[in-house]
């Protein structure tokens, strides 16, 4: 199959708007009559509010509103969150009161003046704490602190069995941090109430307009279609614009519908760190069976989830780590229990690749511990037990699919030439670079490499009902107008659905404008998470290309003189089928049927020519056959809806076909470590991913290397650090992020299998892109020491303290080389 | 309500000295990459504030009787491309271009930098090792004082609020001097010091005739190590020796547990950082290693 749009490079349609600075963020937006909001946070993180008293703040001049939870007209909980404290404070992000002023300043004011009495009471600030007989509850009948519907089973073949079948059996636990998106544009929206105040325009840099539509409309008691919420652009979100958006938008709407006027609310960076949502950490206990052969013969899980003060993603996250906690590994037996807990913490949201990144950490330092127990290559120990065509997944899916993941071991691996004398060459081509010169011979830097391979569940799986929406509407002049239920948030999702839909139609992409969300054009087909823009929103794009396609051809048909199936599109022309004559197919030759031998169409138009038809036209322009559309009246606007189908899973033993398709993937990683002062220093990333089609592959290689960035600070800096629920780091300026200086040379391998029912066969990748990396550098560095570390992020003072106890080199010191 | 607060644009030291006398809570300014922060965070609530950032008295870079005298309002990233400064005073430079990121270089000045008094200054251990002094002006009159005497503790100077840094004279390095920075940060750039380290030997037939040894982020202020300048002073270079100096060195400074690192992960690294510098030098390379921010 051959394309003309997908596959291409072309460049993303809104980059030029943002390398130029003209895009229009949430934060830009002014209007006459604005207003300022600002909010008061909670000052304990556990405590029952007892009083509040706004009688003086009320006075502060320059203030127009200031609200509590008793101002809220409609429902105080949103998805289970409370825009503004009602009864109880859970942590120290909570809102307790919001006021509107002329400025920024007058409203900071005037909330200092609101007295609140609070009733401490016991902080939880671990799992284990919250799990403990006698924990206070954090949430009124919510028994033992677990979190409602978050503890997801997987129930396959005889555990007990299993592990009587092994022959060494280890049991390992594995810790990850609480990650901050830290997105470039902090939160900002701006709430407009019409003239009658009856309903709301809300304008902000939502990851899923419709949910912040939901928490607007529920906090105002008003229908959801007097609530409108135009995006702007996002200046990132990776999971993280939702919960945060929802209650700011709420808050601002709230603010708004009191004073009568528009009401403006952006966040500090100080704000954001506070407010939003956090990567869930995880404690991961892992029990795993192994026959001397080098097969697993059991698996068996505990996963814990510190979920935080309020939490609406451990139920469906906890979910995907289930189906996921065995990695993309053939084991006959296993048990995996997945739980989230609440504490009084910031709460977990979701943050690229869900709970993939956390639990690949622990399933691929299992596997190279098991290896290094059998004493087997840890690549050869995966070749042997990972997925491949036909193999059966722990929720007892079959793939059916093409399953590369031993080609993409096996190259990753060659990649990274991890067959050569491990520590001897920094580079793969045998040179020093620019990292180790002076360093030659240094005993005290040790290179390692590692590597990591994972499967994932395309789209929602069985989360809950995956379906979306598109709509496109061609216009008189021939320019085509596209919306999505699903946003363009950074990724690339307008640059890839464009060249889906000008693929589909046979256009020039630049015919395509790709429409901002806005709730009141389109409908809700869920929020733009899990990978699943291009694969689940590009299928919607195809069936509004069909629909047009059909009307399209049937006019075409008309014009040519033919029926609409005997017309094919290519380049913007509308072409009669070369095989077909005059008076219907002569031998009925299948419609559609793009197959037929070239001899027999060349014999057609052979037949055609010597038969004089060539006055009768062969094809049409797309701009005449628009013009011939709208002579006639026919509809050129398309809404195109697609979903995957229900999937079916058994809740008590989690078997069933999880999700409608994988996508794999490994990658390789090779540090350098200083084991005097720590640092680790990310030589290479060797990224294999098997995307099904690349609908843009600069795109896609974006994706890539930004996964990489992310994985890298994931596994080696970032670190949401709390003290008593209270942030220790409160700005970038000690979360360290990497720079452009600390991501690695990435090295970036494509698998376009084709086999998925993705648009054009492509699958998930943006997840995939960073999920690995983290585990990936993690067992790099573990690899450089001799010692496993079980526990990220792993900063340099980790390193210093595991080098202490590894393996000195054996060579002579280099005494001679400081005499003068 | 809103913060008020008045901008003077000093055209002149003259100018900038009016603008600061006539107002208590006036504070003067250069680059602003620490002080906006700080008034962002409440810390200070300067009711004007002197620009001196195109004050011409204190924009050059000369040489001056076997000293670099650099302006206080010279950009870091002009100190650090500075031709007379990389062939006269090479440990500034080099501290210099470790600092923040090319943006911060570009606004943040080496004049900010000392006045700024943080303990994990690139620029200050640098100057500090090299012999720096800086010149001091205000309308009382002038003075010149030793750099490491004039810092008090975190973000405090001997300096009064109308006092204001015009200059850093450095002595102009010798034939015989050899010279080390390392600077250990978590990442490759735009990064405060968890602890750096600034070395200056003079090395006479082989003898280390003096020694000047400062060390930043391991105590309230930039310090000299100086039992460790002592141990290593008068003596041959031995891996034994630098091996010892570095240990003294680790011993000798005070650090605390804060958000970039522990007390003793602090300790640790001045024993390696001064071991790698003290190592460089002997050796006569001078010049980046691996550790460094880049």
């Amino acid at each position: 199959m051959s394309f003309s749009v997908v596959g291409t490079r072309i460049p993303r349609v809104d980059g030029r708007d943002k390398v130029r600075g003209k895009a229009v963020f949430a934060a830009d937006l002014f209007v006459p009559g604005m207003l300022w909001g600002a909010v008061l946070y909670s000052e304990f993180p556990h405590a029952k509010i007892l009083r509040v008293d706004k009688e003086e703040a009320l006075k502060t001049p320059g203030v127009y509103a200031v609200l509590t939870a008793d101002d809220v007209p409609g429902q105080c909980d949103w998805m289970g969150f409370p825009p503004l404290a009602h009864g109880k404070v859970r942590f120290l992000g909570d809102v307790v009161a919001v006021a509107a002023g002329e400025n920024m300043e007058a409203a900071r004011l005037a909330l200092r003046k609101v007295k609140v009495q609070y009733e401490p009471l016991k902080p939880l600030f671990s799992p284990e704490e919250a799990l403990a007989p006698g924990a206070p509850e954090i949430h009124e009948g919510c028994k033992g602190n677990i979190i409602p519907m978050s503890h997801h089973k997987i129930r396959k073949g005889d555990i007990t069995a299993g592990f009587a079948a092994a022959d060494v059996i280890l049991e390992r636990e594995y810790r990850t941090q609480r990650v901050e998106h830290s997105y470039l544009e902090t939160e900002a929206v701006l709430a407009v109430p019409d003239g009658s105040n009856e309903s709301m325009t809300v304008y902000t840099c939502a990851q899923y307009p419709f949910s912040t539509r939901r928490a607007v409309a529920e906090v105002l008691g008003l229908p959801y279609a007097k609530v409108r919420v135009v995006q702007t652009t996002v200046g990132g979100t990776f999971g993280g614009k939702e919960e945060v958006i929802g209650m700011l938008a709420a808050r601002a709407a709230l603010l708004a519908a009191a004073t009568g006027r528009p009401v403006k609310m952006v966040n500090t960076r100080e704000d954001s760190f506070i407010q939003s949502s956090k990567r869930h950490p995880f404690i991961m206990r892992y029990k795993i069976g192994l026959s001397k052969t080098g097969r697993i013969t059991a698996l068996e899980a505990e996963l814990i989830c510190d979920g935080g003060a309020y939490n609406a993603r451990a139920k469906n996250m906890n979910w995907r780590a289930s189906v996921h906690a065995t990695g993309p590994y053939e084991i006959e037996n296993v048990k995996v229990d997945v739980y989230g807990v609440y504490t009084n913490n910031v709460y977990g949201g979701a943050m690229r690749g869900y709970s993939s990144p956390q639990v690949i950490f622990a399933h691929e330092t299992l596997m190279d511990e098991a290896a290094a127990a059998l004493s087997m290559d840890p690549v050869e120990f995966r070749l042997k037990n990972c997925f491949r065509g036909g193999s059966v997944t722990a929720t007892g899916q079959v793939l059916k699919e093409v399953v590369p993941l031993r080609e993409l071991i096996s190259k990753v691996n060659g990649e990274l030439g991890r067959d050569r004398e491990a520590g001897n060459l920094p580079n793969s081509d045998g040179a020093p670079g620019p990292f180790v010169q002076g360093s030659q011979g240094d005993e005290h830097i040790r290179f390692g490499t590692g590597l990591a391979c994972c499967f994932r569940g395309c789209g929602l799986g069985a989360e809950y009902a995956d379906a979306t929406g598109a709509m496109i509407t061609i216009q008189r002049d021939g320019s085509v107008y596209l919306a999505s239920s699903l946003s363009e948030v950074g990724q690339g999702l307008k640059t890839a659905l464009s060249q889906i839909a000008a693929e589909a139609l046979g256009i020039r992409v630049d015919r395509i404008v790709f429409a901002d969300t806005d709730t009141s054009f389109i409908q809700d087909g869920g929020s733009t998470v899990a990978s699943r823009g291009t694969y689940i929103g590009g299928r919607a794009v195809l069936a509004a290309a069909k629909t047009l396609l059909e009307s399209l051809k049937g006019v075409a048909g008309e014009v040519l003189g033919c029926p609409a199936d005997q017309v094919e599109v290519r380049k913007e022309e509308f072409i009669r089928r070369p095989y077909y004559c005059d008076g219907a197919e002569s031998t009925g030759g299948p419609s559609g049927s793009s197959e037929r031998s070239g001899e027999r169409s060349s014999e057609r138009s052979i037949q055609r020519s010597s038969e004089g038809s060539s006055e009768r036209r062969s094809s049409i322009r797309f701009d005449e056959l628009i013009t011939e559309c709208a002579k006639r009246g026919v509809n050129l606007s398309a809404v195109g809806w697609f979903s995957p189908g229900p999937v079916v899973v058994d809740r008590e033993t989690g078997q069933g076909n999880a999700y409608p398709d994988y996508s794999f993937g490994c990658v390789g990683a090779k540090v350098a470590v200083d084991t005097r002062t720590g640092r680790v220093r990310v030589l290479e990333v060797v990224a294999g991913h098997d995307v099904g089609r690349a609908i843009n592959p600069d795109c896609v290689e974006g994706q890539v290397y930004g996964g990489v960035a992310m994985g890298s600070g994931f596994a080696l800096m970032e670190n949401f650090r709390t003290k008593d629920g209270r942030p220790i780091d409160a700005n970038l300026d000690t979360y360290l992020l990497p720079t452009s200086l600390d991501v690695p040379d990435v090295k970036g391998i494509l698998f376009e299998t084709g086999g998925s029912d993705g648009p054009y066969t492509a699958k998930s990748l943006a997840e995939p892109a960073t999920e690995m990396v983290g585990a990936a550098i993690a067992r790099a560095v573990s690899n450089a020491l001799g010692v496993t570390f079980r526990e990220l992020p792993i900063t340099p003072e980790r390193v210093v303290a595991a080098a202490s106890d590894c393996p000195k080199p054996t060579d002579a010191t280099k005494e001679a080389r400081l005499q003068t | 309500m809103l913060l008020k607060t008045e901008f003077v644009k000093a055209r002149s030291l003259e100018e900038a000295f009016c603008a600061i006398s006539d107002r208590a809570d006036a504070s003067f300014v250069a680059g602003g990459t620490d002080l906006f922060v700080q008034i962002k965070e409440g810390k200070r609530k300067p009711s004007r504030l002197v620009s001196v950032r195109e004050v011409p008295e204190l924009l050059g870079i000369d040489l001056q009787r076997g000293s670099v005298v650099i302006g206080s309002a010279v950009p870091l990233s002009d100190v650090a491309s500075s031709a007379v400064v990389a062939g006269h005073a090479p440990l500034v430079a080099d501290a210099c271009l470790q600092i923040g990121s090319p943006q911060v270089r570009n606004r943040g000045t080496i004049g900010g930098n000392i006045g700024n008094a943080s303990p994990a200054g690139d620029s200050i251990t640098a100057l500090i090792a090299s012999g720096a002094r800086i010149r001091v002006k205000s309308l009382a009159g002038e003075r010149e004082i030793l750099l490491e005497a004039s810092f008090l503790g975190p973000g405090k100077t001997v300096l009064s609020p109308d006092e204001l840094i015009t200059a850093v004279v450095v002595p102009v390095i010798q034939d015989h001097t050899r010279v080390a920075f390392e600077k250990y940060a978590l990442r490759g750039g735009m990064d405060i010091a968890i602890v750096n380290v600034a070395i200056s030997l003079d090395m006479v037939d082989g003898l280390v005739t003096d020694a000047r040894i400062a060390l930043g982020a391991v105590a309230p202020t930039p310090i000299r190590a100086v039992e460790a300048e002592r141990t290593i002073r008068g003596n041959r270079p031995s891996s034994s020796l630098i091996e010892e100096a570095a240990r003294v060195a680790a011993r000798e400074c005070c650090p605390i547990d804060d958000v970039r690192g522990t007390a003793s992960y602090r300790r640790h690294l001045v024993y390696v950082l001064t071991k790698r510098a003290l190592a460089k030098v002997c050796q006569g390379n001078v010049g980046r290693v691996w550790g460094c921010a880049r």
